[in-house]
């Protein structure tokens, strides 16, 4: 089973305006945001190894394509700040990519490993699409470093699907319905959407199993809704170092990943303070 | 050492499925304020080519060069790695989930990682417009490293199943 030994989110509500002067300075932005991240992690940990690092976001998407955003000086901008650069970046399966992230980790590292995955969405030339949208209500904006033990492959209790139908989100809450079923995992997040969404939850889900809807306080924060779940109950106690719980994620589109992880004894978590724009420009 | 991968260079020429009835399924990227229109002014600046494909059109012409890859290539291939160009608009067809494909930006640096290690990976590297804001060509590549020794002439072979495709070689890649 995969083991959780850390996983912290920083909200990241703007980019500094200079993301506007131009593509190398937004790709410079985001790369050293990326990278302080892993860096504060790692500082963190007893052991530096690492095997496997990817980023996955789901926002991230035309500022790539139409060039605005090069990977490639991202990764360069992060090689100042950490020698773990991610060895790749996808928003192909939107908020569900660490899953397919650790999935390919899976299939690369079938004897195991240690596996960092960042979740980063930062709204890059602040998009007002993915300030706010009907099909989710708020966001949230940040990055997420979640700090793995990948077990070899035949001992990692990780799905990644497709919807077959237009429903993909009943797809999901019934396939995480039918892996609590069989699992010794205890509680499992779900996405964050306002209540008069989330009622796909309650008429799914056992109730008693899942983890807090947090949209109130976090807006939908996509990829990282999980581990933000996952840092909220170990701050209340609800879910403690040793216990097995379920994380999960669900994209738009309809793709989905579901892992049971165990906490670390040695688990280390939590929120860190929110970079805004303008904090960022004082302290420069 | 990796030996220097097996290569096709290629043009997307017509449209996807050209002269049959098809769903406009056009998309406009989602323009709301002053800002977005200041946002996208920004991001549209790079060259870029005709647009053959609308966005659900784009996957359909992805699925189809991947089953032509598989066929062509053989089911050998460890990894096949396509570069991610979101958004998608709509769903990714099921054949590129339960196997070993992975979209990835920039994928070339991770295949020659995997080929250092012994392991036979095909990068598809599409570049194929579908909107006005993108920086494409509507070029292919194919990169296949750690090819069998009858690979090049596979890669030819898959060549003129692309032309089916309305995808014809490069000058380049014919010389």
């Amino acid at each position: 089973m995969l083991r959780l030994e850390g996983i912290h989110y920083r909200p990241v509500p703007h980019l500094p305006v200079a993301e506007r002067d131009s593509g190398e300075n937004a790709s410079r932005i985001v790369g050293d945001l990326i990278g302080a991240e892993i860096a504060q992690t790692m500082t963190a940990h007893d052991s530096p190894q690492v095997d496997f690092v990817m980023a996955v976001s789901t926002i991230m998407d035309m500022p790539f394509v139409s060039g605005y955003l090069s990977w490639p000086l991202i990764a360069a901008a992060i090689a100042r700040h950490t020698p773990l650069v991610p060895r790749g970046f996808t928003a192909s399966y939107e908020c569900a990519g660490w899953g397919f992230a650790l999935d390919y980790a899976r299939r690369r590292l079938p004897q195991g490993g240690r596996v960092l995955i960042v979740v980063a969405d930062l709204n890059v030339l602040d998009i007002s699409f993915w300030r706010k949208n009907d099909n989710w209500g708020p966001s949230g904006f940040g990055v997420s470093t979640v700090l793995l033990t990948l077990p070899p492959a035949d001992q990692v209790a990780l799905s990644v699907n497709v919807a077959k139908s237009v429903q993909g989100m009943g797809e999901y809450c019934a396939d995480l319905r039918k892996w609590l079923s069989t699992s010794e995992g205890g509680r499992a997040n779900v996405p964050f959407l306002p209540p008069e969404m989330a009622g796909i939850y309650s008429h799914f889900l056992p109730k008693d199993r899942m983890m807090r809807d947090l949209h109130g306080a976090w807006g939908h924060c996509f990829g990282s809704d999980t581990w933000i779940s996952f840092i909220d109950e170990i701050d209340r106690g609800d879910i403690v170092p040793g216990s097995v719980h379920c994380a999960t994620s669900a994209s738009l589109r309809g793709y989905w990943a579901l892992s049971d992880v165990v906490l670390d004894q040695a688990i280390l978590s939590g929120f860190r303070a929110p970079l805004d724009a303008a904090e960022r420009e004082d302290a420069a | 050492m990796t030996r220097s991968p097996v290569t096709f260079e290629g043009q997307l020429c017509r449209a996807w499925n050209a002269g049959k009835p098809t769903r406009a399924q056009s998309y406009v990227p989602p323009f709301y304020d002053a800002l977005d229109f200041d946002s996208y002014r920004l991001m549209g600046r790079a060259r870029t080519a005709r647009a053959f494909v609308t966005y659900p059109d784009h996957y359909a012409l992805l699925a189809a060069i991947l089953g032509e890859v598989r066929a062509g290539c053989g089911p050998e291939i460890d990894e096949i790695l396509i570069n991610s160009r979101m958004p998608s608009v709509v769903r990714l067809p099921a054949d590129f989930f339960g196997t070993n494909v992975l979209f990835l930006n920039d994928p070339e640096d991770e295949a020659v990682r995997l080929a250092k290690t012994g392991v036979q990976v095909l990068v598809i590297r599409e570049r194929f417009v579908r909107h006005t804001v993108e920086a494409a060509d509507n070029g292919l590549s194919l990169l296949w490293w750690n090819a069998p020794e009858d690979g090049t002439e596979a890669m030819q072979r898959l060549a003129t199943r692309l032309r089916g495709l309305g995808i014809a070689p490069a000058a380049k890649a014919a010389a």
